[in-house]
């Protein structure tokens, strides 16, 4: 669905210099820091900013071939910009109507209602939390077969969160051949909903790795400093000195498991993983 | 660009107040003033309402959002001038009735002449056009605060350039003009015409180029 070949975009400062692949049918999340480049790889995806150099494959074609009808396949959801806040949310379904040929208006006056949406309310007078949803919204109620969601849940508390988040399981489940792209710097939020992980910092891809095998083979091994001087640490990503010895972040629980049965080892989480990622040394 | 169009006329119709007001006006200055000074009063506020929707597009980042919606900045400029053109005729309607009603209230229905009113009117909507012409462009590559500056600049140079021309132009020269003008009348609405479609033309060009090139 998206193919990202080696886009380089650069400003003052900082350079986005990465490649990456969403496939139909997964969900894919994009994970990182406030201006780690998320938001510049999404905007060069979407076109709204031109890389200077590299590849983007959009629903199978080059971006500079993307038609309006193209556009028509596509749900995005921007996290700092939406439908006029000086309009409603009735104009907008008058809007979207007019963009989209496959706009289900029922669907939208009904998403809306359960999302405790007033027609007759301006965009702008709404809470955080409602803006979100609406844009989700938005994004949904067309038959998109792609959807491009930049931070869709930035912002909002754990409720709202997973209310979107819910959403977007429920599109993926009533879909299955369709895909998303979503960023988030909230890691339990892409933990339980992608099939597929990016790790991104100062412009560049440092981790790729399926969910699964994140939750399963990644782990942290905590170490005194002697063991691990004579630690295997062939499976050691990245190393970080503590005050009782040494953190570890491993891509093969498993292997310490076996061979060091007294070792700790746990579980990472995404948050760790960055910690690590970002703050710790190579091994 | 139907749905450009359906975006533009809903946050047009925020300021139906305004509007009405900017018509009450239009209406006693046609009583104040010749009648059919009200017609480019209204088209030239109904250009600035036009062009006033690039604010709310630019309000809150909202370029990044329209320009992930199926259209393109092609279509985006086009739109822009496409609706200002519905907006800048429709004020030339009520413009046009306006200053006809105030004809036979003021003087009389003997004094109405509608065609040449009409002429005036679609002579006027050129203008208009020109002006947006001259207008958007600016608006659309610096923003609603420095496209505002561009216009004051881009403008006052138009002005100078006249006043200029009526300084350094001997009188027997300008006197040959109009002579000219008077005697080749249909030769020069035509040439004017003409140019006013060459300058328009331009400026959709030069708005496509510049939305083209801005990133979001």
């Amino acid at each position: 669905m998206i193919k990202v070949t080696n886009v380089r975009k650069t400003y003052t400062g900082f350079e986005l210099n990465c490649s990456m692949e969403l496939r139909k049918g997964t969900i894919t999340g994009l994970i990182g820091r406030n201006g780690a480049g998320k938001s510049t790889l999404f905007k060069c995806i979407l076109q709204l900013i031109y890389p200077e150099s590299g590849e983007i494959k959009l629903l199978g074609k080059d971006i500079k071939d993307i038609t309006e009808a193209d556009r028509c396949r596509i749900g995005t959801v921007m996290s700092d910009s939406g439908i006029s806040g000086y309009l409603t949310i009735e104009d907008a379904e008058k809007i979207l109507k007019n963009f989209y040929p496959k706009f289900d208006g029922k669907a939208y006056q009904e998403m809306c209602r359960q999302a405790g949406l007033d027609p007759k309310k301006k965009i702008k007078d709404l809470s955080t939390g409602m803006k979100a949803r609406h844009r989700v919204i938005c994004a949904l109620t067309h038959d998109p077969d792609l959807l491009i969601l930049d931070e869709p849940t930035s912002g909002l508390d754990v409720i709202a969160r997973n209310e979107i988040l819910e959403l977007l399981r429920n599109y993926m489940a009533a879909n299955p051949d369709h895909a998303i792209l979503v960023s988030s710097h909230i890691s339990s939020d892409l933990e339980n909903l992608c099939d597929d992980i990016y790790m991104i910092e100062d412009g560049k891809i440092i981790l790729h790795e399926d969910a699964d095998v994140l939750n399963d083979s990644y782990a942290i091994l905590k170490v005194r400093d002697d063991e691990y001087r004579d630690m295997d640490k062939s499976h050691v990503l990245k190393v970080r000195k503590e005050m009782f010895g040494v953190i570890c972040l491993t891509d093969d629980a498993n292997y310490y498991r076996t061979r060091y049965p007294e070792m700790i080892v746990e579980k990472s989480g995404i948050d760790h993983l960055i910690e690590m990622m970002i703050g710790g040394e190579n091994a | 660009m139907k749905g450009l169009l359906t975006k533009d006329f809903l946050l047009i119709r925020n300021q139906w107040t305004s509007a009405l007001i900017i018509v009450a006006a239009g209406i006693f200055m046609a009583f104040s003033m010749q009648p059919s000074a009200c017609i480019a009063y209204l088209m030239m506020i109904g250009m600035m309402l036009a062009i006033g929707t690039t604010g709310y597009d630019e309000f809150d980042n909202g370029y990044r959002f329209l320009f992930t919606l199926p259209v393109s900045r092609k279509t985006y400029a086009l739109e822009k001038y496409v609706f200002a053109a519905i907006i800048i005729l429709g004020f030339m309607v009520i413009g046009v009735a306006g200053a006809a009603i105030v004809t036979v209230v003021k003087y009389s229905a003997a004094a109405l002449d509608i065609l040449e009113l009409l002429a005036e009117a679609l002579a006027m909507f050129l203008i208009v056009m020109v002006a947006l012409s001259f207008s958007l462009p600016s608006r659309l590559k610096y923003g609603s605060e420095k496209g505002r500056i561009a216009l004051y600049i881009i403008f006052g140079i138009l002005t100078g350039i006249g006043l200029l021309l009526g300084y350094v132009l001997p009188a027997e020269t300008v006197n040959a003009m109009e002579m000219f003008v008077k005697s080749h009348a249909t030769a020069v609405i035509i040439s004017l015409t003409i140019l006013a479609v060459a300058v328009i033309a331009g400026s959709v060009i030069i708005s496509i180029r510049i939305m083209e090139k801005k990133e979001y």
